[in-house]
């Protein structure tokens, strides 16, 4: 056994924000088996078909996918570190893909979903540490950087408690302690032996509502993420359809800095700007159209890619795009973006005249669940103020309306999916009749984790609640 | 005072000399007395009163919830409480039996007078143990006034002793309250102990004060049970002790009933009436009461909305009238007491023969305490009970088997013995103590305990006897037969997971009267017992290989299949917690040399000076990182002191 790590956490080990590449590191025994269930070797030195059975020292080109859809998040490279050989000291995996907020975001849920978690403040530094790998001398920069990184949690953590989250939870944790409370007491001084049947049945309710509540709240991450880490809105349609006018459109009128990714014609373009005061990165992704043509069919793979991490898609249709070409690549469109994404499809040039097949081109979008369609002329800039209103209304329907309450912090994110997940199992337990203290005890479980934020001690609060409001004799 | 200035004392002499010397014979001191003893030390056990050793004041009942496992854990330790409840009971019952395995609670009413009796035989029986009647004063210590060389009492007979165990309960300068009449004694008219609170303090030990209370008591002739309802004893509960149980003894038949009644409009109104001359209100008490156990005057005034309250009348004994009020606590005069008590149900024509009373009462700060319950400012000095801040019977019997096992085991030389968190509920109950600290008196709840799937009064043997054995409290005759049982346990849930049975009608018969639903295939007996509503005898008539088994064993076959799962999860947790607690922290760490911990946890981690990394965590206002700069720091030493040592 190396070290004291023997549970696996991982991070992002490159700058937040987005970048060419990115770096997700896992450290811990057993780091390259942990994530076999989601990697297919492309190509590696040697026949290997899995990343378990990868040489340590060397590296391989994967495809990473979700564990629960089985759909490619990114293709990847993937270097495998044996312990004791490594930053950590512990066996480790870095992950290189590909750099924006979304990927990264969908490899973490990917690990985080296997049970890897995030790692603590100073983590990987401190591991290092105490496996021997940094020298006696650096323990005092090591007890420097986890007392930094912790308080930059905390100012994190201040920051949304001033935006409501401290209420929120503590609404959602007090409903819970008086349900506990109202089962210890029970379990503790009803010396009569009421059969529990009435605190069941408030007990279901009670945990009903805080699931619910607390998916709300988990609901934001969506929202506070793109506060974070912009929205992410793209164009796409034939060439030709009037995409980099619009985004100029948009973008010019927010004075924004127009980012050309690498000069060619079929590569994505992003802007980075504001609409309607939210932070969002428009790509105007080359025109597609199926074709042998090498290039373009590059430009293809390259406009999936971009609707895996979009949140909203806006496809464009002029008048000459044909039925044909729109159902393909409606069809693309919405098979390739996540669930909560939204596609809506904007008749452009509307000044030019109309699509003679408009009506069923939005029969067809329609069958596939487009949200909506508007007409535009994005070169006479008409109804464009519409797409952006679109755009802010997508922003504040992700927030499922908390009332301006969003999570930003990935680790609260953590931390609240998890409680969110022992709720339900108390739920289950209850429906099994699987008794009050069980209930309890799981209860107990989901406040541990939210008491990660709210910073309560379940011992200490729950006493404090039975004494409380509870009358209790001896 | 240091033993030499004692010696010089006019008209001081040497009265015995011992290797372990209790002072205080209740629940706390006799466990205390009867380990050291059993332990082959040389051992004196002192009381104020020889006929009220081991006293039940208030409530004559033991066990209930948490309670009730803690007397389950001190037996499964090789202790005495409940071997002696189990003699002395009068009614039996088990708590909770429609709420979960888990907080299942034995409950028993004692013959008050008879547990004092029983007690004070098995003691002066026991070899190698001294019973004194003495007023202990002082506490002696050896030159430096950091490590105890023995007690002196009222007579300055001297009594040297390797290790003391301090179980003063309530008696420490206590006074009684009722109403604006203040008596300085302990309860019942006992005489209170005078002068070792402050012996303490020059020690430099804090020296705290609370409160407690207790109610009337009144003559059965003059009360009309008719008008009460019954609550009837239950003769299929397992006894308190394990060795009693294995050895198939049963709770007696004749069980006595007990009786509850509910305030009246006429009670409240008695008591508003008279707020003002409680002392709780008035401020005269100063203590700090606890909120579990609040006075009948405390509820109405805290829980205004609540129109009645529940009381239980207990009876105290077989050979005597005399019933107990419980939930009637008060400090109000004893004329207001007289018709606060008339106003209920059946007790219009009471006769009360002892007034119920608040009393205040000195103890010790607990985060002065190693978790062995050895002082940390005065080596081999060890307190238990009501002088660390808890209340109840068996919290105080549950600390003074664990502080009479370590004072011997330090006499000895041997290592101490720590029950932690997930052991035990004395663990819980030592290590929130020790590490917490209390604002009120220390009440054991089922809700204190993070692992209570665990911690179940069916398997306190299986958490405990082996260390029980180790220590040397139980017998290798008790352990074989311990061993034999666990073997049986395991053996059968073995079985049952691995007899399959296909489906049937008498199958789908006995699910039906479960309300389960019927398997789709074949299914194994041990999942069927998971199923809600199916016990382990209910599918006899399915199971053909099935032997005759014990009823312990039974119940605990039971339990463990059907908890299995979340006891699963529970394991987890206790390895997770295990692995902080294995992190040693060393006596002399300076945390002023720990770069990166916050002021505050600076502060407290100096306070209570933790054995562990776990219990540091524990410890409010030291955070998790705090945790990790410290394990760095921990990592930091241990490297430094190799490196040293490899230069030597």
């Amino acid at each position: 056994m190396t070290g004291i790590a023997e549970d696996l956490f991982c991070a992002v080990s490159t700058p937040s924000g987005t970048s060419g590449i990115a770096v997700i590191r896992i450290s811990g025994r057993g780091s390259a088996e942990a994530i076999d269930k989601i990697t297919k070797i492309i190509r590696s030195s040697g026949n290997y078909p899995k990343v378990s059975d990868l040489p340590g020292y060397t590296c391989c080109f994967a495809d990473l996918r979700d564990p629960d859809s089985g759909k490619t998040i990114d293709k990847v490279i993937i270097t495998r570190f044996t312990g004791p050989y490594s930053y950590t000291g512990d066996d480790m995996i870095e992950i290189s893909c590909h750099g924006s907020a979304e990927v990264k975001r969908q490899i973490l849920n990917a690990l985080h979903s296997l049970g890897i978690r995030g790692a603590g403040p100073g983590e990987f530094t401190k591991t290092a540490f105490m496996n021997g790998k940094m020298s006696l001398s650096s323990a005092e920069a090591v007890m420097d950087i986890i007392n930094a990184d912790s308080a930059e949690g905390l100012r994190a953590a201040n920051i949304i408690a001033a935006g409501g989250l401290a209420e929120r939870l503590d609404d959602i944790e007090e409903s819970l302690y008086d349900m506990m409370a109202k089962i210890e007491m029970a379990v503790d001084f009803d010396d009569d032996d009421n059969d529990g049947a009435d605190t069941a049945d408030e007990v279901g309710r009670t945990l009903d509502s805080a699931i619910t509540k607390l998916s709300e709240l988990t609901g934001t991450y969506r929202q506070g993420r793109m506060l974070t880490e912009k929205m992410r809105v793209s164009f796409t349609g034939i060439p030709n359809s009037g995409k980099s006018t619009l985004l100029n459109m948009i973008a010019g009128y927010e004075r924004s800095i127009v980012t050309d990714i690498s000069g060619t014609t079929t590569d994505t373009i992003e802007v980075v700007t504001e609409v309607c005061g939210i932070p969002v990165i428009l790509t105007d992704t080359a025109g597609i159209r199926r074709t042998s043509d090498r290039i373009e069919a590059l430009g293809v793979e390259r406009a999936r890619n971009e609707y895996v991490r979009s949140d909203m898609i806006f496809y464009l249709v002029s008048p000459d795009t044909t039925v044909e070409e729109a159902r393909e690549q409606i069809h693309d469109i919405m098979s390739m973006a996540p669930a909560q994404a939204e596609t809506i499809v904007l008749f452009n040039k509307s000044d030019l005249g109309v699509n003679p097949d408009e009506a069923k081109i939005r029969e067809t979008a329609s069958g596939y669940g487009v949200s909506g369609f508007i007409p535009i002329s994005a070169a006479k800039g008409d109804n464009v103020d519409m797409v952006r209103q679109a755009i802010k209304d997508h922003y504040d329907r992700s927030g499922s309306g908390m009332g301006g309450v969003v999570l930003t912090a990935r680790r609260h994110y953590d931390a609240l999916s998890g409680a969110l997940a022992r709720l339900g199992d108390a739920r289950d337990a209850l429906a099994a009749d699987a008794g009050l203290d069980v209930v309890s005890s799981i209860t107990r479980a989901a406040l541990d984790l939210t008491g990660e934020i709210s910073g309560k001690t379940v011992s200490a609060d729950l006493a404090k609640t039975i004494f409380d409001r509870f009358c209790i004799g001896k | 005072m240091r033993f030499d200035e004692a010696l010089k004392l006019a008209h001081s002499y040497v009265a015995g000399e011992y290797d372990v010397a209790v002072v205080g014979a209740g629940h706390a001191g006799c466990e205390a007395a009867y380990a050291s003893a059993k332990l082959g030390l040389k051992t004196v056990l002192f009381t104020l009163h020889l006929d009220s050793l081991a006293n039940l004041p208030c409530n004559p009942s033991i066990g209930g919830t948490a309670k009730g496992q803690i007397v389950r854990e001190i037996d499964a330790l090789g202790g005495i409480m409940g071997k002696i409840a189990d003699e002395c009971a009068i009614q039996m019952r088990m708590l909770n039996r429609s709420k979960g395995p888990a907080v299942y609670s034995p409950r028993a009413q004692m013959d008050r007078s008879r547990y004092s009796v029983v007690m004070k035989h098995t003691l002066e029986e026991l070899p190698g143990l001294d019973i004194k009647q003495a007023h202990i004063t002082d506490l002696l210590t050896a030159d430096t006034g950091r490590t105890v060389a023995g007690v002196m009492t009222e007579g300055r007979g001297i009594y040297s002793a390797k290790a003391v165990v301090i179980c003063s309960g309530t008696y420490m300068q206590s006074r009684t309250i009722k109403g604006e009449v203040i008596v300085n004694s302990g309860p019942d008219g006992l005489p209170r102990s005078e002068g070792l609170s402050d012996s303490l303090r020059d020690l430099g030990i804090p020296v705290l004060r609370f409160k407690t209370g207790t109610p009337v008591r009144v003559n059965s002739r003059s009360v009309d049970l008719t008008k009460m309802t019954r609550q009837d004893g239950e003769t299929d509960c397992p006894p308190f002790s394990y060795d009693n149980e294995m050895n198939g003894v049963r709770p007696v038949e004749d069980q006595i009933p007990c009786w509850s009644v509910w305030t009246t409009e006429e009670t409240k109104q008695v008591i508003r009436d008279n707020m003002d001359r409680s002392p709780l209100y008035s401020g005269v008490i100063k203590g700090i009461g606890p909120r579990y156990c609040p006075s009948i005057e405390d509820k109405f005034a805290r829980f205004a909305d609540k129109e009645r309250h529940q009381i239980f009348v207990e009876p105290m004994g077989r050979d005597t009238n005399e019933m107990y009020l419980q939930g009637f606590s008060t400090s109000l005069p004893e004329e207001i007491q007289v018709r606060m008590v008339r106003s209920l149900p059946g007790l219009e024509n009471a006769v009360i023969q002892r007034s119920a009373y608040a009393i205040e009462y000195d103890l010790i700060e607990p985060t002065t305490l190693k978790p062995t319950l050895e002082s940390k400012i005065v080596t081999g000095l060890y307190t238990a009970g009501q002088i660390n801040g808890s209340s109840g019977y068996e919290e105080a019997a549950g600390q003074g088997i664990v502080a009479g096992i370590n004072a011997a085991l330090k006499v000895l030389g041997r290592a101490p013995f720590i029950i932690n968190r997930s052991q035990g509920y004395i663990g819980v109950l030592i290590d929130d103590l020790v590490t917490k600290g209390t604002n009120e008196p220390y009440r054991m709840m089922t809700s204190r305990a993070e692992y209570r799937l665990f911690l179940r009064q069916d398997n306190a043997d299986a958490r405990l006897t082996p260390a029980g054995h180790d220590i040397g409290l139980i017998s290798d005759e008790r352990y074989s037969r311990f061993l034999a049982k666990m073997r049986a346990c395991d053996d059968e849930k073995e079985r049952l997971r691995r007899t399959h049975i296909g489906p049937s009608d008498l199958m789908k018969d006995i699910l039906d009267s479960c309300n389960t639903e019927m398997p789709k295939s074949g299914v194994s007996l041990a999942d069927l017992i998971k199923r809600p509503g199916v016990t382990y005898d209910i599918i006899a008539p399915l199971d053909r290989e099935r032997q005759p088994l014990d009823e312990a064993v039974k119940r605990l076959v039971e339990t463990d299949l059907k908890y299995e799962g979340y006891l699963k999860l529970e394991l987890e947790k206790i390895e997770r917690f295990s692995k902080l607690e294995s992190i040693a922290i060393p006596d002399d760490i300076d945390y002023s040399g720990v770069r990166g911990l916050r002021i505050e946890a600076t502060q407290k981690l100096d306070q209570i000076r933790p054995e562990n990394v776990g219990r540091a965590s524990r410890i409010s206002g030291v955070s998790p990182a705090d945790c990790e700069v410290l394990m760095v720091y921990l990592e930091q030493h241990k490297r430094m002191k190799r490196d040293n040592d490899n230069g030597q």
